[in-house]
């Protein structure tokens, strides 16, 4: 005669299992919820998070970028292509300034980099697209987001400003 | 149209917002602003949750930067309150346009009128 495990026995007809299986989804049932609701709900964002690229411009209009080329020698994924010529005042200014951001890994040397704050991750990730094409950012694209992201730009670089 | 607008709004949820966020919204919203596009920002009693109603489709990057902040809780001071500082040559806000004919396209690409020629290889030419 084999040796019965009784405890076993009862939690096997008393459907333990069942029940333990039940409590623990009751539980999240009732938990609070950490979904959003997307889009119209969204989730918090750190003043210095890395989103899409800008190139900003002085409070005057003027472009920032100088062409040192910092941000193309330092990015790790080689992504970024400058060229660069005397403007007709002399000053020295990109012709071209290319980002691909098929190659972008966003870690935010280019914006560490830069010695005049030029180039710059702004708060925009909703930036996704459906051909490979419009992820090659040239100069214009670039002027442009940081022409439409400025203020939200600025006031990034405010509140994390004592941190740095 | 009326009627096709609130026939729309009712059935599809990418016109304003399914019925169920409107609900939510009339039952815990207190309305913290509107922004220049029509769409209206809500949150709960002390800001714990902070949402949007869009004027319109429900394309989250619709939100303008003025917005963009607060509702993604970096700054806790609705526009409203203090506003951002706008500077002259700033361009007002554009959703993502991808998939439209106005989706920005580089230099290159053969979806513009005139593609820039290209400039990295020789392309081979029969005889």
């Amino acid at each position: 005669m084999a040796d019965i495990d009784y405890t076993r026995a009862a939690k096997y007809f008393l459907l333990a299992d069942f029940f333990k299986g039940f409590k623990l989804g009751m539980k999240y049932f009732f938990a609070p919820k950490p979904t959003v609701n997307y889009p119209h709900e969204k989730g918090p964002l750190s003043p210095r998070f890395r989103g899409e690229h800008a190139l900003r411009r002085y409070p005057n209009g003027e472009e920032r970028c100088i062409a040192c080329k910092l941000c193309e020698a330092i990015c790790p994924a080689q992504a970024i292509t400058i060229d660069a010529e005397p403007r007709d005042d002399g000053s020295r200014r990109t012709t071209r300034y290319d980002i691909d951001m098929t190659k972008c890994i966003y870690c935010g040397f280019c914006q560490e980099a830069c010695p005049v704050d030029a180039i710059v991750e702004g708060p925009n990730f909703e930036f996704a697209t459906e051909t490979r094409e419009e992820l090659f950012y040239t100069k214009e694209k670039l002027l442009e987001n940081g022409a439409r992201w400025e203020a939200e730009i600025a006031r990034n670089l405010e509140l994390d400003a004592p941190y740095r | 149209m009326g009627i096709l607008n609130t026939l729309l709004k009712a059935v599809t949820w990418w016109n304003g917002a399914t019925l169920n966020t409107l609900l939510w919204t009339s039952r815990h919203g207190q309305k913290v602003g509107e922004d220049e596009q029509g769409n209206v920002f809500y949150q709960t009693e002390g800001g714990k949750r902070r949402w949007v109603i869009f004027n319109g489709e429900a394309e989250a990057s619709r939100v303008s930067p003025d917005w963009h902040g607060w509702l993604h809780y970096t700054f806790d001071e609705p526009p409203t309150d203090r506003p951002l500082v706008h500077k002259s040559w700033e361009k007002p806000h554009q959703e993502n346009l991808t998939g439209t004919a106005m989706a920005y396209a580089p230099a290159g690409s053969i979806r513009r009128p005139d593609p820039a020629p290209r400039q990295d290889y020789e392309a081979w030419q029969p005889e």
